[in-house]
C-alpha cells in the first residue's frame, strides 16, 4: 500500500479554488436574498392593486400588415403574450400566488444548496449530515416545487383565459405549457444525496480509524 | 471496519448497453431534427411589439386584459440561406451533445451509486468532463443561438423592418453555462473528496 493518509483539508483546494468558493457562497446568499425580497415585494404590489401578471398562450394569425413587407417570407401566428389582467377570480389569484411562492422557494432552495456546498468545501470534513440533508431538501423542493409551481401557473393561465374569454371567441385558447426541467433536476439531486450518504459513512469511518 | 472495504464493482453487459442505447436514441432524434430543419420551413420566435400592432384584446368574461406588455410571435420562414441552415445544424448538434453528455454522466453516477461505489474515479472524471463540456459547448451554443436569432430576423424581415411590428434582438450572452459549469465543478470537488476518503479507508484497512 503506497497510499498515505492525506490531511483532511484537501490539497486541491488552492487559493484560486478558495476564492471561487467564497464567491459562490457570497453570490448564492446575495442572489437568494435579493430574489426573495424582490419577489415578495412584486407579488404584494401586484396583488394589492388587483393586477395579476400572466403569460398567456395565443394562437392568432398575424395581421396582414405584419406580413406585408418587401421580401418577407413570413407565415406566422401570435404565440404568447405577457399580459396584466384585472378582475380575476380568487381561485386564479390563489393559483398565481401558489405558483409565485413555489418559484421563490425553488430559487431559495437552489441558493441555500450552493451556499452550503461552497461553505462545506471550504471547511474540514465535507460530508456532514447537514450537507446530505440540504441536498435532500433541495431535491424535494425542486421536484415538488417544480410540479406545483409550474402546474399552478399553467392551470391559472387556462382559468384566466376562460375568465377573459367568457362565452368564448377562442382568442385566448385554453392551453398551457409544462416544463419538466426542475423536476428532472430535483431527481438528480436526490441521486446525488444518496451518494453523499455513502460519503458521510466513509468520513465517519475515516475519523474513527485515524 | 471491514465494511469499508467494498469489493470492486463488476461491470455488467447491461451497463455498457445502456449508454449505447442512449447515444443511439439521442443521435436518431438529433438527425430527425436536422433533417426537418434542412427539409422544410423553420419556425422561430421573433420579438414582437404588441402595442404598435394594436393587438386586439377581445373579452367577454369577467376579467379584462389591462395591458399587453410584450408578445412573442412564432413565424415560419422558408427559403433560408445555406449559412443559416448550417448554423442551425451546428446549434442542434451542440445541444444534443450536451444532452447526451448529461444523460451519460447521470448514468455513471447512478450505476456506481447503486453498486455501492459512488466515489469511483469514473464519476469524478465524468463530472469534470461534463463541467468542461458545459462551459465550452454550452457557451458556444448560447453564442450560436444568439447569432441564429439575429440572422433569422434579418432573413425574415430584412435589415430594416418595413413595418413596426418586429424588433430585432441584439447579441446577448448571459454566461449562464459558465455558472452552471462551475456548479457542476462544485459537485465534482465533493466527489473528489469522497474518492480520496475511499482511498484512505482502503489503505488503512
Amino acid at each position: 500500500m503506497t497510499e498515505t493518509i492525506q490531511p483532511s483539508r484537501s490539497r486541491f483546494i488552492n487559493a484560486y479554488t478558495r476564492v471561487t468558493l467564497w464567491g459562490f457562497f457570497a453570490g448564492a446568499i446575495l442572489v437568494g436574498l435579493v430574489t426573495v425580497a424582490a419577489g415578495v415585494i412584486e407579488l404584494v404590489n401586484d396583488l394589492a392593486g388587483g393586477h395579476v401578471p400572466l403569460n398567456l398562450t395565443l394562437d392568432t394569425p398575424l395581421p396582414a400588415a405584419a406580413t406585408n413587407c418587401a421580401g418577407c417570407t413570413l407565415t406566422g401566428t401570435f404565440n404568447s403574450a405577457d399580459v396584466v389582467v384585472k378582475g380575476l377570480s380568487g381561485q386564479v389569484i390563489a393559483l398565481v400566488l401558489v405558483g409565485a411562492i413555489g418559484s421563490l422557494l425553488v430559487t431559495l432552495a437552489l441558493c441555500v444548496l450552493v451556499a452550503v456546498l461552497a461553505w462545506r468545501l471550504l471547511r474540514r470534513g465535507f460530508f456532514r449530515r447537514a450537507v446530505t440533508n440540504t441536498v435532500v431538501a433541495a431535491g424535494i423542493v425542486l421536484t415538488l416545487g417544480g410540479i406545483i409551481s409550474k402546474g399552478a401557473l399553467a392551470v391559472a393561465g387556462v382559468k384566466a383565459a376562460g375568465e377573459i374569454d367568457g362565452s368564448g371567441h377562442g382568442y385566448w385558447p385554453l392551453a398551457a405549457n409544462f416544463d419538466p426541467t426542475l423536476l428532472s433536476f430535483g431527481l438528480v439531486l436526490l441521486l446525488i444525496a444518496t451518494a453523499f450518504e455513502y460519503g458521510q459513512r466513509l468520513q465517519k469511518e475515516t475519523e474513527g480509524l485515524v | 471496519m471491514s465494511g469499508t472495504q467494498q469489493p470492486r464493482a463488476r461491470v455488467r453487459w447491461t451497463d455498457t448497453l445502456w449508454p449505447g442505447a442512449v447515444i443511439a436514441a439521442v443521435a436518431l432524434v438529433c438527425w430527425n431534427q436536422i433533417a426537418r430543419t434542412l427539409g422544410g420551413p423553420i419556425y422561430t420566435q421573433i420579438g414582437f411589439s404588441g402595442t404598435d400592432a394594436n393587438l386586439p384584446r377581445p373579452h367577454g368574461g369577467t376579467a379584462v386584459v389591462q395591458s399587453l406588455q410584450s408578445g412573442a410571435v412564432t413565424v415560419g420562414i422558408t427559403h433560408i440561406s445555406t449559412q443559416l441552415q448550417w448554423m442551425i445544424v451546428g446549434a442542434t448538434l451542440l445541444q444534443y451533445l450536451l444532452l447526451a453528455a448529461a444523460i451519460l454522466t447521470i448514468q455513471v453516477v447512478w450505476v456506481r451509486t447503486s453498486k455501492g461505489r459512488p466515489f469511483a474515479r469514473s464519476v469524478t472524471v465524468s463530472l469534470v468532463a461534463l463541467a468542461i463540456l458545459v462551459a465550452v459547448a454550452g457557451s458556444a451554443n448560447e453564442v450560436l443561438e444568439s447569432l441564429i436569432s439575429q440572422r433569422e430576423a434579418f432573413e425574415a424581415i430584412g435589415g430594416s423592418p418595413a413595418n413596426d411590428y418586429y424588433f430585432a434582438q441584439g447579441f446577448s450572452f448571459t454566461g449562464l453555462p459558465l455558472l452552471f459549469a462551475l456548479g457542476i465543478g462544485l459537485l465534482a470537488s465533493a466527489f473528489a473528496i469522497g474518492a480520496r476518503l475511499t482511498r484512505d479507508t482502503d489503505g488503512l484497512v
